[in-house]
């Protein structure tokens, strides 16, 4: 009986060690135009911002046969540099409309983070607390 | 490949879980006894009720009960993993987002800084339970491979989850091991002793039930926490 419990606790410990290896780092991206998503403000943010490759999402519509309007609509002003229409959203529904906006398109797309990958987006480095205003 | 786990994979798995618990519960309640059991405990609900809610009730608070306090130290790796484990799968942040993205229902969430203390908590419960389970005389007399595998089946999502926060370099790979975890835990819970989930309330309704009938429950005032 003791022999089955070292052997079973060393097959516990090899897999955390495999599970730890096997974890490597991810890519990133080098001269590509990243931009923080400064509209809806949040008061006190419990993510850090989110940041996004702005290059890459030109690429894309350019090679989707797309434009600027994919994303940004044309306003009094110009374009909006908001996503979509997230102005048009009630204050308290701003932040779920644009985590759908975003991911439905990523979704559809087949490319770009999931809903489930919070940092993947959410990885604007000492934006929190700093920017609380 | 993460869309598809995020998705119908994980749609799925919590349907195995639910239904597969409910299973149990059912399965467990058609194992009772008709003579013996469920004649008494519905004849007698003015004790059967009470004494159930006793037991489950004082089971569920840190030294609420004789069983408890006679083993404090698997009572504190007990409530170290269970606070955790009940809270942060329910109301952590990113977790409450799915949910409100996928359901509607919107819950409150744990403050991040929480979530973590509640995480390495749950984690040094896990890790006192590994020691309890090594160096326990009547548990060394009692493991299997099933034991440990529960624990590890319980180990990862937290861990693979802490690890998606702190190790930022590899955060892709730890949520897809998060997900993937996550799901083999809901899906298998209802196919082991995770299945504790449910059945931990149907045993003890049970207990507290019947001790509050028969064995001197009616002199005992019908709500002893056996």
């Amino acid at each position: 009986m003791p022999n089955i419990t070292l052997r079973s606790a060393c097959a516990f410990c090899c897999s955390l060690l495999l599970l730890v290896l096997f974890a490597t780092s991810s890519q990133s991206a080098e001269g590509d135009e990243m931009l923080t998503v400064s509209f809806p403000v949040i008061d006190k943010p419990s993510l850090p911002k989110v940041v996004f490759n702005h290059t890459k999402h030109v690429n894309y519509v350019d090679e989707h046969g797309s434009d600027c309007s994919r994303c940004h609509r044309v306003t009094k002003q110009g374009l909006s540099t908001a996503a979509f229409d997230v102005r048009l959203q009630k204050a308290g529904d701003q932040v779920k409309y644009l985590h759908t906006a975003c991911t439905d398109c990523h979704s559809q797309s087949g490319r770009g983070p999931a809903l489930v990958q919070c940092r993947a987006c959410h990885a604007e480095a000492a934006s929190l607390g700093a920017n609380n205003k | 490949m993460l869309q598809t786990l995020s998705g119908p994979c994980f749609v799925a798995s919590l349907l195995i879980f639910f239904v597969g618990l409910l299973g149990r519960a059912v399965w467990y309640v058609r194992g009772l006894d008709w003579r013996l059991e469920r004649v008494a405990y519905g004849y007698h609900k003015d004790r059967s009720i009470p004494g159930a809610i006793n037991s489950i009730a004082k089971w569920l608070l840190p030294g609420g009960t004789a069983g408890w306090r006679a083993q404090p130290v698997a009572m504190l790796a007990f409530f170290l993993l269970h606070f955790g484990a009940v809270l942060i799968p329910l109301f952590l942040l990113g977790h409450t987002v799915l949910l409100e993205q996928t359901t509607g229902i919107c819950l409150p969430s744990l403050p991040p800084n929480v979530a973590d203390i509640l995480c390495i908590a749950s984690l040094s419960g896990i890790a006192l339970l590994v020691l309890r389970r090594l160096f326990s005389p009547t548990l060394r007399q009692l493991n299997t491979w099933k034991d440990w595998f529960v624990l590890l089946l319980t180990f990862l999502p937290f861990f693979t989850g802490l690890m998606a926060k702190f190790d930022v370099n590899a955060y892709d790979t730890w949520i897809l091991l998060h997900v993937i975890t996550g799901e083999l835990f809901l899906v298998l819970a209802p196919f082991t002793k995770l299945a504790h989930i449910v059945l931990f309330f149907m045993s003890r309704a049970q207990l507290g039930m019947d001790y509050a009938i028969k064995r001197g429950g009616r002199a005992r005032g019908g709500s002893f926490p056996w």
